[in-house]
């Protein structure tokens, strides 16, 4: 129910890598800890980009995330899952 | 009197240092030339004083606070970014100059915020690294506008920032010789399914109304119609509007246009002259 809890985590996944440690050890638990509803939770947790663009979420968040948590080297994986079908 | 002597239009594109070699030689070689092209020209201004107008990616400003438009009036360093093949380090400020401009801003109705200990990403540090740092005593000051996270600064606000800057330059004590620059890419899509895509005649769009000095085209272009025609990106055309209303009546002549997709980008380079 919230694109701003989305990028709340994203931001934190994105930019604190103690945080980007936390989500990698489990990211179940971790979208558990923001105002998510259960769909929300789960792409969140799968990093799904595409589906979170879907919801409106900030492009510059997902792509700073996404290559925080995979690494600098998965822009193509990145652009896969963005382009991947609903 | 302080006065403005100068101002440029230019990319920030994080992916010309980064991964320089990625574009064609020969383009690479002219927009790495282009960004020689104005350090030099600064040096011949006898410029002291850098403005560079940039803006935040969605990481020095979260979702806990995005400020409309902000300027550092303290410490600054940086990048934020090490994946840009900068060293970080001090970028000296002029301190009492910016501190002029936000309290002459907050009397023009300048809804500014400021930063006392700033760590500029790569929208400030790749203008700075390319065109400042070779020219000994130049000193910055650094702007954000928000062109990244929507709600976005609107067009005829960047125009007011810009004009409220160039009043307080103009009402300083001191003899600063300032140059002005409006940084950021013309038609990308970051992070997108897009993101790769150059719309050139958008660019050259954008191009030929900072060249005939039509600001108020510039701000007519709704967001709705540069996110479909330019990308997310290309909402940076914010900062020209703000560094070209910075300067007054003027008209950018162009200096260099590439279309790069390896880089995701238009590029375009101008120097702001007096109409």
């Amino acid at each position: 129910m919230s694109t701003n809890a989305l990028e709340k985590a994203l931001w934190q996944i994105g930019t604190n890598p103690v945080e980007t440690e936390r989500y990698r050890a489990c990211p179940q638990t971790y979208a558990a800890e923001f105002r998510l509803d259960e769909a929300e939770r789960a792409i969140l947790a799968e990093l799904d980009v595409g589906a979170m663009a879907r919801r409106e979420t900030s492009t510059l968040l997902l792509m700073m995330a996404f290559l925080a948590v995979r690494g600098p080297a998965s822009m193509g994986e990145y652009m896969q899952s963005m382009n991947r079908p609903a | 009197m302080a006065e403005i002597v100068g101002g440029f239009l230019m990319p920030h594109d994080p992916l010309i240092p980064s991964i320089t070699d990625a574009a064609e030689p020969t383009q690479r070689d002219r927009v790495l030339g282009a960004f020689e092209q104005i350090a030099r020209r600064i040096d011949k201004l006898e410029a002291d004083t850098a403005i560079i107008i940039g803006d935040d990616h969605y990481a020095l400003f979260g979702p806990h606070c995005i400020p409309r438009c902000l300027i550092g009036i303290g410490d600054v360093e940086g990048p934020a970014e090490n994946w840009l093949g900068f060293e970080t380090g001090v970028i000296e400020n002029n301190e009492p100059l910016a501190k002029h401009i936000l309290f002459s801003g907050y009397d023009d109705g300048i809804d500014w915020s400021f930063a006392k200990a700033l760590t500029v990403d790569h929208g400030v540090a790749v203008p700075h690294h390319y065109c400042v740092k070779s020219n000994v005593g130049l000193r910055t000051i650094p702007v954000y506008l928000n062109c990244g996270v929507m709600p976005v600064v609107q067009g005829r606000r960047a125009q007011q920032i810009g004009q409220s800057i160039r009043r307080a330059i103009g009402s300083w004590g001191g003899k600063e010789r300032v140059v002005v620059f409006g940084t950021g890419g013309i038609s990308h899509w970051v992070g997108s399914t897009e993101m790769g895509r150059v719309n050139e005649s958008f660019d050259r769009r954008i191009l030929a109304l900072a060249g005939a000095g039509d600001v108020e085209g510039l701000i007519a272009l709704s967001d709705e119609e540069i996110l479909r025609e330019g990308g997310n990106g290309a909402l940076e055309i914010r900062n020209w509007i703000c560094a070209m209303a910075a300067l007054g009546e003027s008209r950018a002549e162009l200096m260099l246009y590439e279309p790069v997709p390896q880089w995701i980008t238009g590029i375009g380079f101008a120097e702001l002259k007096a109409a």
